[in-house]
């Protein structure tokens, strides 16, 4: 649910340099969200209602400043918002996890530009079966569940083979960065 | 980084568990407990996060990995993926339909509109608004709200097997060569009834299905929603049995028909016609083979095949029959496209595919092991490969080929090699085996045809496991769940949710003969299939998208597949059914299309899994290039231009826009909305103010055609 019911007729349409720092900082602005949530699904609702505010916000973020630090503030805002309105029906994350996670998240977030690429290239040494089951959990949008009901496999085994995938993938990037320049 | 940073187990489990949304209270507290006390935990969310979040974001760099490559080394700055893929991702081509604000503008209106309505019916099931549809899931799927995006649409979890539609053809193709049997007559015996019996009454079969449901619904206590409108059941039933939704004409047609009986007459119409029999050689086409590249001609040969045992309505037993015991040449005999495709491996892949999908049991994994709930053993996976091991693929010349073109073509040959076939058993052991399938064993001599004698075995159907495993599946496909779930995996370790019905069903089934038309016939007149989609204070508890056996108190909302989105398009650009297209037209059109969408997808060998390997969301990505484009450019013949052009109110245009993307009138709400957006338009070019106004319902049309409601069928 969109936290503000403002008309969008009514917004006025932000300057391009807007735009642009908006489309890139939407991934970063994802992932900050989505450590801060136990449903990873629900960073997606907030992300979208943090959007929402910042663009009806267009007008106040002065340019020059980092556009970043101030959409973090709007996130930040809207995971509380979605953390009170879901205190009943879901599990929440104790403040102390989610300062300490963000705070991380910050701190290594030099280095997302580097995992990526890794990513991107452990990727293309997975096994193709392997390959085409990560492409089917993420692409559809879906869940390790009804990529089970779709594969027609069990549930468990398609989550213990996503796992040991992801698994793989992560060992696989540490070592790109391991043999990489910088880090030698 | 440079300690070794491997997740000890309990953590690796607990940060699997978070990304599959499995955490459970115990879990989440362990988790928090180790991230806050261990820096490496720590690390390994951190971790964790980035790379569920990437391949999430990135849709695991769907296609070509390399291509994805970021462009810059700027965390800050990061440039959009290159690869786009859902939704929820930046679109380049959104670009290009941002002609003046009011796009911006009714981009938004549609996106927040998309927010309040989900939740909105989601909550009180009140009327749908635009991109309002309910998602079968939870509301979890809402895009960002950005408006300088397009509306974006609601991912819904893909029904049944992700079956993609390959929209086909019939290219120059007679009868005789689809029809041809170079095998001499199989020996399928219709049980039971002959095909040209009467039919039996089907009140009876329709009304003891209705009671069966009836029973459980009380016994559940849930009751049933009101019966959807003809509108909606119109557009349902047109994607259901024709994969595309119904012209503004047929429409109004149905709206204005007062005949009590045409529910029964459209059914009537839809099976006869072409469309029927193009659209389950589709969706049967690409089960059986998927869609690999390097065999397009053997699979165009298979799709010939089924589109005449469709089209003349042929026994199911019939048709698998010939698809079991296919010899020849793909060009000879159609049916031999099927194996053709999965002989490779020691006939594992043909083993496989034939118990899954054609009757219902997963074998694939008591190939390897015993599986510990299903009563298949290792040994049965074998003896029923046992019946494809005497068969070769073999090259020869074409019978098409010519001097100036010579052409070699793979035939499927049987061989004379009797005695038994071996494989390697769990302890790595040889073991002999010999063909049997449901207790049936044949002689193992080299004059037996095994793949003959299966045949005959799988169309004598001594325990119905083929029909049963069939009326599933079209269930299934007809209300987005089967009786079990999964749809291919039945047998005691998984019982159906609705055992009688299902008995009835397939009972009735064999005595027609395997008469599919009267299978979809019963089907499609059930109660149930004629209620609304809307969930009630009554049936809340009927949730099987949260799990649960569904009760099918309601229509089930099912995403449209691709096909279904490029050939309801493509009816929504030109207002005429796709089963009016001469064959090699439809099929150009239709493999330009899905064809650029799946090489995205395709990566290697193995049909099985290309089977899988689609989804919506790339639909998506394509269907907001040119193809809505087109949609919405009116040019001479188009949907768009004659409501542009025809002697009616800008409200009328609306309302017939939105009918020929929704089958359904606007809201109070779209109306004005729109209304305001038009008069924007109107007043902000006074020179032209026609034109202004055209432009501002091109955009309307866009929206709607953009709208999850209209990837989803209710």
């Amino acid at each position: 649910m969109p936290s503000t019911e403002q008309d969008p007729l009514s917004l006025s349409p932000p300057s391009d340099e807007f735009v642009q720092l908006f489309t890139r900082t939407q991934r970063r602005l994802y992932l900050t969200i989505l450590s801060q949530v136990p449903r990873p699904d629900d960073a997606e609702e907030i992300l979208q209602n943090a959007n929402v505010v910042i663009w009806s916000k267009c007008r106040q973020f002065q340019s020059g400043t980092n556009f970043f630090a101030w959409a973090a503030r709007i996130a930040a805002l809207e995971v509380l918002k979605f953390r009170q309105r879901h205190a009943r029906d879901r599990l929440q994350f104790s403040d102390e996890f989610v300062r300490t996670v963000v705070d991380r998240l910050e701190e290594e977030s030099p280095q997302f530009d580097l995992r990526k690429k890794a990513l991107t290239r452990c990727l293309t040494k997975l096994r193709s079966d392997d390959r085409k089951l990560i492409q089917l959990r993420y692409a559809s949008g879906s869940r390790g569940k009804f990529v089970a009901e779709s594969l027609g496999r069990p549930a468990n085994s398609v989550y213990q083979s996503l796992g040991r995938i992801r698994r793989s993938l992560l060992e696989c990037i540490e070592r790109q960065l391991k043999s990489t320049p910088e880090t030698v | 980084m440079s300690t070794e940073r491997k997740p000890p187990r309990e953590l690796a489990t607990l940060l699997e568990r978070w990304c599959e949304d499995r955490l459970d209270a115990a879990d989440l507290t362990r988790l928090e407990q180790l991230v806050l006390t261990d820096d490496d935990a720590l690390h390994q969310y951190v971790a964790y996060v980035q790379l569920h979040g990437s391949l999430f974001w990135d849709a695991a760099l769907i296609g070509d990995p390399v291509s994805a490559e970021p462009s810059s080394s700027d965390v800050q700055n990061e440039p959009p993926p290159v690869i786009l893929t859902t939704s929820l991702r930046e679109r380049p081509t959104a670009a290009r339909f941002l002609r003046h604000p009011a796009a911006v503008v009714l981009s938004a209106c549609v996106l927040v509109g998309a927010a309040l309505g989900l939740w909105a019916t989601a909550q009180k099931g009140g009327p749908p608004d635009i991109a309002g549809a309910r998602v079968a899931d939870t509301d979890r799927s809402l895009p960002p709200a950005t408006p300088i995006e397009s509306p974006a649409v609601d991912v819904v979890r893909p029904v049944d097997e992700a079956f993609p539609q390959l929209t086909l053809d019939r290219p120059h193709v007679d009868r005789a060569s689809s029809t041809i049997e170079p095998l001499g007559p199989i020996d399928v015996e219709p049980p039971a009834v002959a095909i040209s019996d009467p039919p039996r009454e089907e009140e009876d079969v329709v009304a003891a299905i209705d009671r069966l449901l009836a029973e459980s619904w009380e016994a559940n206590g849930v009751t049933p929603s009101p019966v959807a409108s003809d509108a909606e059941w119109l557009r349902r039933v047109s994607l259901d049995l024709t994969g595309q939704i119904p012209t503004l004409d047929a429409l109004e047609h149905f709206e204005n028909n007062r005949d009590a009986n045409k529910r029964a007459n459209t059914i009537d119409e839809m099976l006869s016609g072409d469309e029927f029999a193009q659209y389950y050689t589709m969706v049967w086409a690409n089960q059986l083979v998927g869609r690999s590249q390097r065999t397009a001609h053997e699979r165009h040969a298979l799709q010939r095949f089924l589109l005449a045992q469709f089209r003349q309505n042929r026994p199911w037993n019939e048709t698998v029959s010939e698809l079991i015991a296919a010899e020849g040449s793909a060009e000879e005999n159609g049916a031999a496209g099927f194996l053709l495709a999965h002989l490779n491996n020691q006939a594992v892949p043909a083993t496989a595919i034939t118990a899954r999908l054609l009757l219902g049991r997963q074998l694939q994994c008591t190939q390897c092991h015993k599986h510990p709930w299903n009563e298949w053993s290792q040994e049965q996976f074998w003896t029923l490969n046992a019946f494809f091991k005497q068969t070769r693929i073999e090259r020869r010349d074409s019978i098409e080929s010519s001097g100036q073109n010579p052409r070699t073509e793979r035939v499927l040959v049987n061989t004379s090699v009797g005695g038994p076939t071996y494989y390697e058993d769990r302890r790595g052991v040889m073991q002999a085996t010999y063909p049997e399938f449901e207790d049936a064993t044949i002689d193992p001599g080299p004059e037996t045809n095994r793949r003959r004698e299966l045949a005959s075995l799988l169309a004598a159907g001594a325990d119905g496991q083929m029909a049963r495993s069939f009326v599933n599946r079209c269930w299934a496909r007809l209300f987005g769940y089967g009786f079990t779930n999964p749809v291919d995996d039945m047998g005691p370790h998984n019982p159906p949710s609705h055992p009688e019905v299902l008995e009835r069903l397939t009972q009735e089934f064999i005595a027609s003969g395997y008469d599919v038309h009267q299978l979809m016939r019963w089907v499609t007149s059930t109660r149930a299939y004629q209620l609304s989609s809307r969930m009630t204070e009554g049936n809340a508890v009927d949730d099987p998208a949260a799990g649960d056996p569904p009760l099918f108190s309601r229509m089930p909302v099912k995403t449209l597949t691709p096909g279904q989105v490029f050939d309801s398009l493509q009816v929504a650009t030109w207002g005429k059914s796709r089963g009016t297209y001469a064959f090699d037209e439809r099929r150009d059109q239709t493999e330009a299309w899905v064809g650029q969408f799946f090489e995205m997808l395709e990566n290697e060998e193995n049909g099985e899994t290309s089977t899988f390997g689609e989804s919506l969301t790339q639909a998506l990505v394509m269907m907001n290039g040119p193809l809505v484009a087109g949609a919405v450019n009116p040019e001479p013949g188009t949907v768009i231009a004659h409501i542009l052009s025809d002697r009616i109110s800008d409200d009328e245009r609306v309302r017939r826009l939105c009918r020929a993307a929704l089958a359904r009138n606007p809201t109070a709400e779209e109306l004005s909305r729109f209304r305001r957006v038009l008069g924007q338009a109107r007043a902000g070019r006074s020179d032209d103010p026609r034109a202004a106004v055209n432009d501002a319902l091109r955009d309307v049309y866009w929206a709607y055609l953009n709208s999850s409601e209209f990837v989803t069928n209710r």
